[in-house]
């Protein structure tokens, strides 16, 4: 069959297309971007459904489940990210959480463990651009695991937005590998409209929206195109401070710091958050020309890299000269426009992007994570903080670290604000009980405050107690040096 | 480094060379200046060398003194020389510096096999005090090309002779010689001492031994302790002599000469399902996995492959008895590939010696993450103390912050078995510990050290069988921990889980 026909034989409306899962289902929606009628229409099925599984990652809506009142019918579970909409739901132990490492997420299935063969996915949903002449269709700039999932999903039902863009590496699939099609795109305004939109707010905070429109997440873009027009200029303002944070004094701390780390010809990784967010941003890497990028996601201002001769790759020993991403999330709008259909930027599969003998093979690979706490030993929580309370997952941190400490002269860095929320310290003594550490102290490297960076490799116990007792605020670098004369000294 | 060493190397005049630096083990230690890194590494180690450096303690200041599990105290681990040595302990802490560690009078460096020297190779400044002054080692005799071995120990020795700045070995004439890379010239290393003459035991020796062990056959504990040297069982009858009756107890796990739990026999019961033809196995230190060969986890299986850091009793005769032929090994096939056979037993050693079945290679090598993952269908089987019904899994620390030992090259063995295409990480945990308290536990106690995170934990076994946890979620988990935890805290821990994982 050609594939046309083929694509308009696929073309169902949501609601027919959710009618594939059964009772018992295991249904999975990837990381961002999602898909937006699909889940509302499942949801629907509510009353006929009954123990369907419903994993997602970050998800950036609520279609009920996350909410008392349908655990009959679906039970949520999270992998590699909570985030915000799911926070509470996790938090109340509505939904539960799978730990689980992108490389290591088929490796059950692929290898047929008799443990995993419940864990076949059933069916996956996911937005897809409509199909190019030769009958692909793109996934747009957020790849991820998407592609991963639909290789091995038995069922498959995607929505077609015409606004997903296309890209260099794997974020393509055939039309064949896809059961259904549902037609939805969401609205996007035209340069030209949000031109028209930025006119006609105060003129004091109009530099503020202009700004906000090029670096503003496209996942966010026509929803900040509505906000907008309805905005008195403090509105503006609190928009801004939601949609582009602006990094605080500690992130401006930790940047400084940062550059220190690095030296020109490193490849690297930026997390997912806060401070990390930041970095690219702030400047840190503005001073170089050779660097290059292996990284699970992006962040604002890191296309620009590229762009700007920061970021030329030729030093790189896996794909040299091509940024690698797993998604290009967390880039501005402005980045993506440079990104998409560029073939200096490639987005490939996150089993592979994250996989650590592959980051490995990135020689002088820096990972940058994000750490919530860290005790003096060097365990490093980047899930937990103060107690058992999981803020979000470990995402693709785990792979990107451990595969930048193997990598020959690779390093693993964690940033981490001295204080948290309340003025607590982030460096502590010990653990508390039921706490969870992402990164054992064994494989703990640099670690960096705005209060400068202290460096565990190598060090015994009281020496990473000192290291980071000096990076510690200075208002609890009494009390933890306390705390490390009771636990690692005679007395 | 030591380029001046290698015009030396295959010269016809290794025995000048040889002579020249055979010292007393006195004169040998006036190398160690106050201030220097010296490293002793995993056993075997030298002895006498030690000794002579404790020695100098009241004309020395600041020594660091790197040990992993010590085999003897020269005098470091108890009170009293603080001022010359400071012991850091990595690896493993071991019975000897268990107490020096729990008096917190020794540091802890937690480190892996395969980054232990990458700070110091890639030169990070950081790292600059790292750079190993002086390592003490013992080598066997030098052969005719003058390269020296490692014994049937070679573990990280060559890694930290290639690095040192000063190498010192003490020379031991029972050592083995082994295929893999377990040699290093005459060349290579500074200084030589010969311990002196230690006559073999005679025959009230091993009567006290026996006596020691008189739960054993006579025939049994010579079997096990023939590959000790005279001195070091000299030092065991001296134990004997002080603890008296309680000696043989205390001695008989780290000599090998304890017999398997009820626990451990369960637990291997339940290992051999995990086990298939064709794979790959990499068997850790401790109890209760050093039991798993000789309890015949093992024996039904054809064609198995080995890929370990260590040995365990009776994992070499594998290889005699044709279960284990390496045949499928996808990095060097055929052969029995060991970063040390450290925990075999004399028979087993025996049978290694200038066997090229059998290979010995650094273990920055065979524990690294990528080495071990190049083997397909790799099984890591490695020992736990404690874990989470999340699944975090403490194997230094129990119930708290005391760390019973160090991690050794698990969390290398356990990620690099994950990343293997077929692998799996196997983590061994008996039930119960200290009298009955489960090892399965709801949340970790303040201060607790996780050996291997939540994320990369896969398979663990019990006597009461075999929690999955790939691929499961935090309810999934606790209910597959649950279902192995021991029956009379099953209740408890199912409370506890409703508690912690559901609205």
């Amino acid at each position: 069959m050609d594939w046309r026909e083929e694509y308009k034989s696929k073309l169902v409306s949501a609601e027919d297309a959710v009618k594939v899962v059964k009772s018992g289902d295991r249904v999975v929606i990837p990381l961002p971007a999602q898909p937006r009628l699909l889940p509302h229409a499942l949801a629907a099925r509510k009353d006929e459904l009954r123990n369907v599984e419903i994993q997602a990652s970050a998800p950036t809506q609520n279609p009920g489940w996350y909410s008392l009142g349908m655990e009959e019918s679906f039970i949520p579970t999270i992998e590699l990210f909570i985030a915000g909409i799911a926070r509470s739901s996790h938090d109340e132990k509505i939904c539960t959480y799978l730990p689980d490492l992108f490389s290591l997420r088929f490796k059950g299935i692929d290898e047929r463990r008799p443990e995993s063969q419940d864990k076949q996915v059933d069916v996956f949903m996911t937005v897809v651009s409509p199909p190019n002449r030769h009958g692909f269709v793109s996934l747009g700039a957020s790849l991820w695991h998407k592609r991963s999932y639909i290789k091995r999903a038995g069922c498959v039902i995607a929505e077609v937005d015409e606004n997903q863009v296309w890209t260099y590496g794997t974020s393509a699939v055939h039309v064949s590998e896809i059961d259904y099609f549902v037609q939805h795109t969401p609205f996007q305004p035209t340069k030209e409209q949000i031109a028209e939109v930025v006119a006609g707010v105060p003129e004091e905070v109009r530099g503020l929206a202009e700004y906000m429109f090029s670096q503003v997440e496209p996942e966010y873009y026509s929803m900040l195109f509505e906000m907008v027009p309805i905005l008195d200029a403090a509105g503006v303002r609190r928009v801004h401070g939601m949609l582009t944070p602006e990094p605080d004094e500690a992130a401006h701390g930790i940047a400084e710091n940062l550059k220190y780390v690095l030296k020109d010809g490193d490849t690297f990784n930026i997390g997912v958050g806060r401070p990390s967010r930041f970095m690219v941003e702030l400047g840190v890497f503005d001073g170089f020309h050779d660097m290059g990028i292996h990284t699970e996601m992006g962040a604002r201002g890191m296309g620009m890299l590229v762009k700007k001769g920061v970021a030329s790759g030729r030093r790189k020993t896996l794909h040299p000269e091509v940024a690698v991403f797993s998604t290009f999330m967390g880039c501005s709008t402005e980045d993506i426009e440079y990104m998409a259909e560029n073939p200096l930027f490639q987005q490939l599969d996150t089993e592979y992007v994250n996989n650590i003998p592959v980051v490995a093979r990135n020689e002088n690979m820096v990972a940058i994570n994000n750490g919530l706490q860290v005790d003096l030993t060097g365990q490093i929580c980047s899930e937990t903080q103060f107690g058992p309370r999981m803020i979000n997952g470990q995402g693709g941190q785990p792979e990107m670290h451990v595969g930048a400490m193997l990598a020959k002269g690779g390093r693993g860095v964690t940033l981490l604000p001295s204080m948290a929320v309340g003025g607590m310290s982030t460096i502590v003594g010990q653990l508390e009980k039921g706490s969870l550490v992402t990164i054992p102290r064994q494989l703990a490297d640099t670690v960096v405050t705005e209060h400068g960076v202290a460096r565990l490799l190598d060090k015994n116990h009281r020496q990473r107690a000192e290291e980071l007792i000096a990076v510690a605020h200075p208002d609890h670098r009494a009390e933890l040096r306390k705390e490390a004369q009771r636990l690692f000294w005679p007395g | 480094m030591h380029a001046h060493r290698e015009t030396l190397r295959y010269s016809k005049d290794w025995q000048e060379d040889y002579k020249s630096k055979l010292v007393s083990a006195n004169e040998a230690v006036r190398l160690i200046k106050s201030g220097d890194l010296v490293v002793t590494p995993l056993p075997g180690q030298p002895t006498i060398l030690q000794e002579a450096l404790a020695g100098r303690a009241a004309e020395l200041k600041d020594v660091t003194i790197q040990v992993s599990a010590p085999a003897q105290d020269p005098g470091w681990l108890t009170m009293g020389m603080e001022e010359a040595f400071r012991v850091v302990v990595e690896l493993f802490i071991g019975g000897r510096a268990r107490s020096a560690a729990d008096e917190r009078r020794v540091d802890y460096l937690p480190d892996l096999f395969s980054l232990r020297y990458k700070g110091v190779d890639e030169g990070r400044e950081e790292s600059a005090s790292r750079q190993i002054d002086v390592f003490l080692t013992p080598v066997s005799p030098p052969d005719e090309y003058g390269f020296c071995s490692f014994g049937h120990t070679m573990w990280h020795k060559r890694s930290y002779a290639k690095r040192a700045r000063v190498v010192i070995a003490e020379v031991e004439e029972e050592a083995i010689r082994t295929y893999g890379s377990n040699f290093i010239h005459v060349s290579e290393i500074d200084c030589f001492v010969q311990p002196p003459f230690e006559p073999p035991l005679v025959d009230e020796e091993w009567q006290d031994l026996f006596e020691m062990f008189n739960k054993k056959s006579p025939e049994e504990v010579r079997a096990k302790l023939k590959m000790s040297n005279a001195r070091t069982l000299r030092t065991l009858i001296g134990i004997h002599q002080v603890m008296g009756e309680a000696a043989g107890n205390f001695v008989a796990p780290h000599v090998g000469l304890d017999e398997p739990t009820d626990a451990a026999r369960g637990i291997a019961h339940y290992l051999r399902e995990l086990i298939d033809d064709g794979d790959t196995i990499q068997v850790g230190v401790g109890r209760p996995s050093s039991f798993m060969v000789k309890l015949g986890v093992f024996d039904e299986r054809v064609d198995l492959g080995i890929h370990t850091e260590m040995g365990c009793p009776g994992l070499p005769l594998l290889v005699r008895e044709g279960i284990a032929t390496g045949r499928y090994k996808t990095l060097h096939p055929g052969k029995a590939v060991f970063s040390t056979f450290m925990g075999c037993d004399a028979d087993d050693i025996e049978f290694v010696a200038d066997n090229p079945a059998f290979e010995q290679y650094d273990s920055e090598y065979v524990a690294n993450i990528r080495t071990v993952a190049a083997n397909d269908n790799m099984k890591s089987v490695n020992n736990g103390l404690q874990v989470d019904l999340t699944g975090q899994i403490c194997s230094e620390t129990q119930f708290g912050p005391r760390m019973i030992n160090g991690q050794g090259g698990q969390p290398e063995t356990h990620i690099g078995a994950l990343l293997s295409r077929g692998g799996r990480a196997i983590t061994l945990i008996p039930s119960t510990a200290l009298g009955g308290m489960s090892t399965i536990v709801p949340q970790l106690d303040k201060g607790s050290l996780v050996t291997i995170p939540r994320q990369l934990a896969d398979t663990i076994v019990t006597e009461y069988g075999i929690a999955r946890l790939l691929d499961k979620t935090h309810r999934e988990r606790a209910n597959e921990l649950i279902a192995v935890a021991h029956p009379d805290h099953r209740e408890e821990l199912r409370k506890e889980a409703q508690r912690l994982l559901y609205p």
